[in-house]
């Protein structure tokens, strides 16, 4: 269809062209199109190249040097940086502890985004402040997250959650949740479990296109609420829950940082360390660029085998969506 | 039943049905308490005249309510910072339109090549931008750091707004939505002599602007809040952006909880109100980008 049009155009010229378009036009039509789309897609490739390949290619480099920030790249050690990767304990310890965010941070956010998307859409009173309320979490930044959740946990006078814990008697005396090894990361998660709004909008999106006839016949039919829920709602949505999961899964990685820096700064004795803080604090606080870019390239190989091992199970059975 | 969605709850008028939304909205309100009861704290500690400091019980109505934590914080008047918030607040709109203008333009040229011209290494170029996805920034900032180190653009705003700008999002999602509009009107330009730029630019943009406000809102919001390569790329403090300047009131003694909470306040409300008012663009970026892809 296209390619008719092409045609047209070169038997019906319409001005002289000058310039480029002189040039342009003593190529071949497919010529034509193949400098125009490169042109058009250049910009983008040029701050790829710069921004991320080049970079990353750097990257790979200085995981193989004892570089600082003068000396940039420094020398080449082989794998020495990643020997003392594979036994380096708090890397292991920032593997573990990214991992549980995540096994508690997904379900989490699929389960309060799809309950409270379907409880929105029975348009209960006030349910656009709860809207609201659900959203602030994710439009502001995660490091203010960190630190009103800091303040909530304080751990002594002023803190909120220890006050109305002691208050209904489920402690008896304060718990210090961001200086204690056994709640520093628990109260990580615990700060983070609340940012699902952007799921619960996507939920109500996709539910909102849900087409009404299923709804009715399956009423018809007798299935009773938890039914229709059950076994209609929720595999009518499964590839939206998938599409969120995905999402998730990246986000995760990225989501530790900003909340460790303000919260515990990976302490105490790395008890809340995530990878992403591992390689800042490696690198701009001990100088350790080779052995930084090696925990980042670590991270890089266990987003992988993440992505290889959840793909199957993920990529499953989406066709009968729409 | 005329509603517009079979409704899940019973109807109010019975028993059943009041107990089940009294049931939901204890459940709405719990979360709620989670999500915004912070935030309600923050607004409360930053209106809070004489300052706030951990006392028992914890103190959460301001004696004296007054917005000179405020003043305070944006001219700069704190024992923690003496420079003007309004500086680092210019900053933050600075990285976060200028990234936005750039993804746009670049992305929407991108996309619209992707989604209408043949060419030789299309789809793999195609399938390069989508793989960037995959690339997280904590895998990224130590050699970017130090490969922008080479170029002099550490410490300046062109490299803190940079890196904002390589993600693969924009577009596949520009891509995905040209897709979806009819291409007889740029044919039909095409065979009138239009040049290609001339097709994009008059054609293809006017129809585009509902995905271009996705992209905007998305990007904007995110470089706005965006924390990790202004506090890595910005040596100078004078090039912080809000989430970076608020570790000004985190002493190494003491935290000046009252200014902060009034920074934190300043830094997140505008977002609140634009997340807000926008979400409806918001979401159909992720829902045409995600998954109708």
């Amino acid at each position: 269809m296209a390619s008719e049009s092409e045609e047209q155009r070169i038997e019906l010229p319409n001005e002289e062209p000058t310039g480029i378009g002189a040039l342009l036009d003593r190529l071949s039509l497919q010529q034509q199109e193949a400098i125009e789309g490169w042109l058009f897609v250049i910009p983008k490739l040029a701050i790829l190249l710069f921004v991320l390949a080049f970079p990353l290619a750097f990257g790979v480099y200085l995981s193989f040097t004892t570089s600082n920030l003068v000396n940039l790249p420094g020398e080449f050690v082989g794998l020495q940086n990643y020997r003392w990767l594979i036994q380096n304990d708090v890397w292991w310890k920032a593997v573990q502890n990214v991992l549980l965010v995540g096994v508690f941070k997904i379900p989490t956010n699929i389960f309060f985004s799809f309950t409270a998307a379907l409880l929105l859409r029975e348009k209960l009173r006030g349910h656009n402040l709860y809207r609201a309320a659900f959203i602030i979490p994710v439009a502001g930044p995660p490091v203010i997250w960190g630190i009103v959740w800091r303040l909530m946990l304080f751990p002594n006078e002023g803190g909120v959650i220890n006050s109305m814990l002691l208050w209904l008697g489920v402690i008896d005396q304060y718990i210090p949740f961001l200086s204690d090894t056994a709640f520093a990361l628990p109260s990580v998660i615990m700060s983070i479990i609340w940012s699902f709004g952007l799921s619960m909008l996507i939920y109500m999106a996709a539910l909102s296109g849900l087409p009404s006839s299923v709804m009715e016949s399956a009423a018809i039919d007798g299935a009773n609420r938890w039914q229709r829920v059950r076994y209609i709602i929720w595999p009518l949505m499964k590839p939206t829950t998938l599409f969120l999961v995905v999402i998730q899964l990246v986000l995760v990685t990225r989501l530790g940082f900003a909340t460790v820096f303000v919260m515990t700064q990976g302490g105490p004795l790395n008890a809340s360390i995530v990878p992403s803080y591992l390689v800042y604090r490696l690198a701009f606080r001990f100088n350790a660029f080779g052995q930084a870019s090696a925990v980042a390239m670590g991270m890089f190989v266990v987003t992988g085998l993440l992505a290889v091992l959840l793909y199957k199970p993920l990529s499953g059975n989406t066709e009968y969506y729409q | 039943m005329s509603s517009d969605h079979e409704q899940l709850l019973e109807s109010p008028d019975t028993a059943q049905g009041i107990a089940e939304r009294l049931g939901a909205h204890a459940y709405l309100l719990m979360i709620a308490l989670f999500t915004a009861g912070p935030y309600v704290i923050m607004l409360l500690i930053s209106l809070m005249g004489k300052g706030w400091n951990p006392v028992t019980p914890p103190k959460l109505i301001p004696e004296v309510w007054s917005f000179q934590n405020y003043l305070d914080v944006w001219f700069g008047n704190t024992a923690l910072l003496d420079r003007p918030f309004i500086g680092f607040f210019v900053n933050s709109l600075v990285y976060a339109g200028g990234a936005t203008l750039m993804v746009l333009v670049v992305d929407s040229l991108a996309g619209y090549a992707f989604a209408r011209l043949e060419f030789k290494g299309r789809d793999l170029a195609f399938i390069g931008i989508v793989a960037t996805l995959m690339v997280t920034p904590m895998i990224l900032f130590v050699p970017l750091y130090s490969w922008f180190n080479k170029f002099g653009l550490v410490n300046t705003r062109l490299g803190i707004i940079l890196p904002h700008t390589f993600t693969g999002f924009g577009v596949f999602l520009m891509r995905q939505f040209i897709k979806t509009l009819p291409s007889d009107l740029e044919d039909a330009a095409l065979i009138d002599g239009c040049s290609r730029f001339g097709v994009y630019w008059r054609i293809v943009i006017p129809m585009l602007k509902p995905a271009l406000v996705t992209l905007g809102i998305i990007t904007f919001i995110t470089v706005w809040n965006s924390f990790l390569w202004p506090l890595v790329l910005a040596r100078d403090t004078g090039l912080y952006n809000l989430p970076v300047a608020l570790g000004f009131f985190q002493g190494q003694v003491s935290t000046l909880w009252a200014p902060l909470m009034a920074a934190a306040a300043i830094t997140l409300v505008p977002m609140v109100v634009l997340f807000i008012s926008m979400q409806r663009y918001y979401v159909r970026g992720f829902v045409v980008g995600g998954l109708k892809g």
